[in-house]
């Protein structure tokens, strides 16, 4: 009897695409497993998702799922998602972003997406280097770290994505990563679920550039690292300071309902169109 | 109430004619950011589209600007934004990728004095190079020039058709003397407008290819959330929009993005001849300064001094058959241009030796004279 | 996806556990990348890597159909049979 399909594969596109192009152990695959679970407890219809996506390793995952899907240029996934969004606000958009896309390039817009609390939900993979064109260093590399364009050591500070999105307005900001990936399975879900504009940030490992330019070892000993050197936001608040020391915090930091930029502009309209003139 | 006076006569500017324009056109969705001189533009379709329950925004700069509008296009909103120069050079990526993905959208650019800030509310036409080859790689190209508020209403819902006909953006140019000046203008009536309805497949779902090779080379688009699932990217991609390196297929999308201009340029081609025929001076312009061509032929003929005007509306595909015809023949053609000289290398790559083409260039900020170009042909006769 | 399910494209291990039951976690091959995720980090030790550089099921018995395996291969080439992945119950075996 042949196996069943996996109730997953319902949403990816064909299997003539796969195996897909990302290196063995890197952890985009896994944050597109997480998307299309949460996708699919949610019980969203294919038709209504647009995953939108700029450049880079991450902006290749819309090629691989059977949405209506955009592959744009690099920085710019959500402003084109806005444009979309406000043209057919029915579509569930889905920005899936790499630290670089969309901390760096990408800067400007998603700061002005979270100002405006657009209703758009950012994941971005961040494995705190640009893969795609040969590990370049991106605003999240920590500093020290070595990349092949920090060959002496990142000097410059990196950007917090969480604080960052989180001063500049989105409703949901939280970050998880792909080792305790049932954790993201529930953040993205919230994500999801959450109006206006709504960000995960995902840590990943990239072994083939970044863990091999830091010498951290193979994709095993980087989902390691990921499960000792970070901490639940939960578990941080039972310990002491001195335990929690140097960990990334994982959790949901935010969740505020502000009202949402679709429905903020629709009630312009009724308040205008209904002869109300300001 | 329309914000459309249909069938009046009003005194109307040109960037406000572009907005009603784009309003007669049916326009869902505007995406800008201010700029001088074409920020009058968004600023009225700010406040006429709420009212009619259209979508507009202020992006946070230009590249989000059109980013935006070509995501609302793929959705299923017939999109514009408004800019000048230096928008219109943070726009040329988009533009490329719109090119690419063959998204209907218009791009309104209204033309100052350049480069860089240059002279922000003052005339040039020093973009028409950049219209044409400002973004990388090979690409289809539609551009318009308006010369009176009149054509700026008429010319943006030609644009609007146009870029659903071909499927691709189309570029409307005024320059700042046209897009600032206020003459009277008789709209149309309503039902005199006609619009070209948007595309849509009537293929089953499992049988539409986003890009299905046809005769004219554009086919029938769906939209983001009509049922139709496809993948947009700007690699080079295959008839279902999928990335491709294949020979064979990265040259039929190169060759459909090029033929669907170059086999029906017919449709595209839109010259203004006034006694070209009969005259053996003709002058070669565009937007503003035809209008001081007209002036300049008027008193001239006082003067029994016949000349001829050529001018094209479609400035881009450039009227390659149509100048090679009727010009090559002449014994001068004066190109007067508020740049530096850049349409003008087209006359000549069409025209013999025996033809003599005679430069006339503005790029102080100011209008070309009826009685400059009265001057320069009185010099060549 | 909606093709017909996977015939002979992916070849799946098929051991037998004791009592006969059909293995909950199922590989395939041609999509494993090697990467030794799943291998490391099941809380049972029912997956080893192979000589072929792939993931093998060699302790089918020992699974608890936590499913860890699955949601942690980037591949997609892991999936544990029985739908309790769907309602996303989690089993004991949640990651520490």
């Amino acid at each position: 009897m042949p196996a069943r399909l996996p109730y997953t594969y319902k949403y990816l596109r064909s299997k003539k695409k796969f195996p897909h192009v990302w290196c063995p152990g890197c952890g985009i695959g896994i944050v597109m497993g997480s998307i299309i679970r949460a996708i699919d407890s949610l019980g969203w219809e294919l038709d209504d998702i647009l995953m939108v996506s700029g450049i880079g390793c991450t902006s290749r995952m819309p090629v691989y799922v059977d949405f209506n899907t955009l592959h744009t240029t690099h920085g710019r996934a959500l402003a084109f998602g806005t444009g979309a969004k406000m043209a057919n606000p029915k579509l569930k958009v889905l920005a899936v972003m790499g630290d670089g896309d969309s901390m760096a390039i990408g800067g400007n817009h998603i700061i002005h997406a979270a100002r405006r609390n657009i209703d758009i939900t950012a994941i971005i993979v961040n494995n705190n280097n640009y893969g795609m064109t040969g590990g370049q260093f991106s605003p999240t590399t920590p500093q020290g770290a070595k990349t092949s364009t920090t060959p002496y050591g990142m000097i410059e500070p990196d950007f917090d994505v969480c604080k960052l999105t989180e001063a500049a307005g989105a409703n949901f900001v939280a970050r998880g990563d792909v080792y305790h990936v049932v954790e993201l399975d529930g953040i993205i879900k919230s994500a999801l679920s959450s109006s206006g504009f709504s960000v995960v940030e995902a840590l990943s490992p990239c072994p083939t550039n970044f863990g091999r330019a830091n010498r951290q070892g193979d994709a095993v000993n980087m989902m390691e690292l990921l499960k000792n050197n970070t901490i639940n936001i939960a578990q941080a608040a039972k310990l002491p300071k001195d335990k929690t020391e140097g960990k990334t915090v994982r959790g949901v930091f935010v969740n505020r309902d502000e009202i949402g930029y679709i429905e903020r502009y629709q009630q312009l309209c009724d308040r205008v169109s209904s002869g109300v003139k300001k | 109430m329309s914000a459309i006076p249909w069938g009046e006569t009003k005194l109307v500017q040109g960037n406000e004619a572009v907005a009603l324009g784009a309003l007669a056109a049916g326009i869902d969705f505007f995406a800008g950011y201010p700029i001088t001189p074409s920020t009058e533009v968004a600023e009225i379709l700010a406040r006429e589209m709420p009212l009619i329950g259209k979508k507009w925004i202020q992006m946070e700069d230009e590249i989000a600007s059109i980013s935006a509008i070509i995501g609302g296009s793929l959705a299923g909103g017939r999109s514009m934004t408004a800019t000048s120069g230096p928008g219109f050079s943070l726009m040329q990526e988009g533009l490329g990728y719109a090119c690419m993905t063959e998204v209907p959208l218009v791009l309104v650019n209204v033309m100052r004095g350049g480069p860089s800030t240059g002279l922000p509310t003052q005339v040039a036409q020093g973009d028409v190079m950049q219209a044409r080859w400002g973004t990388h790689g090979d690409h289809p190209a539609i551009v318009l020039a308006p010369s009176d508020v009149k054509e700026c209403f008429d010319l943006t819902i030609t644009a609007f058709n146009l870029a659903e006909e071909f499927r691709t953006p189309v570029i409307l140019m005024p320059d700042e003397v046209i897009g600032h000046m206020r003459e009277k203008l008789t709209f149309p009536k309503e039902e005199e407008v006609c619009i070209t309805p948007p595309s849509s497949p009537d293929v089953p779902l499992e049988w539409y290819e986003h890009y299905h090779t046809s005769a004219t080379g554009v086919s029938p688009m769906a939209h983001f959330g009509s049922g139709y699932r496809f993948h947009v990217t700007g690699l080079t991609h295959d008839t279902h929009g999928f990335p491709t390196r294949k020979v064979d297929e990265v040259i039929s999308k190169m060759n459909r993005l090029k033929q669907k201009i170059t086999r029906r340029l017919d449709i595209l081609e839109n010259n203004m001849l006034h006694e070209v025929e009969e005259s053996k001076i003709v002058i070669f312009c565009y937007g503003s300064v035809y209008r001081s061509a007209l002036a300049a032929q008027k008193i001239l003929a006082k003067q029994r001094k016949k000349v001829g005007i050529f001018r094209p509306v479609t400035i881009w595909p450039f009227p390659d058959r149509t100048v090679k015809e009727m010009l090559d023949s002449k014994d001068v053609i004066l190109v007067p241009e508020l740049n530096q000289g850049q349409i003008i290398h087209e006359v000549e790559r069409l025209t013999s030796d025996s033809v003599r083409v005679v430069p006339l260039h503005r790029y102080d900020g100011y209008e070309i004279t009826p009685e400059q170009l009265v001057a320069a042909v009185l010099e060549v006769i | 996806m909606s093709e017909k399910p996977i015939k002979g494209q992916a070849k799946e291990e098929h051991g037998k556990t004791k009592e006969g039951k059909k293995p909950a976690v199922h590989i395939f091959p041609e999509w494993c990348k090697g990467c030794g995720i799943c291998v490391a980090f099941c809380p049972k030790q029912v997956l080893e890597m192979g000589r072929d550089q792939k993931a093998h099921v060699v302790h089918p018995e020992k699974c608890i159909e936590c499913a860890l395996c699955a949601r942690r291969c980037p591949e997609f080439a892991v999936y544990v049979s029985g739908d309790h992945l769907k309602e996303g119950k989690k089993k004991n075996g949640g990651e520490k």
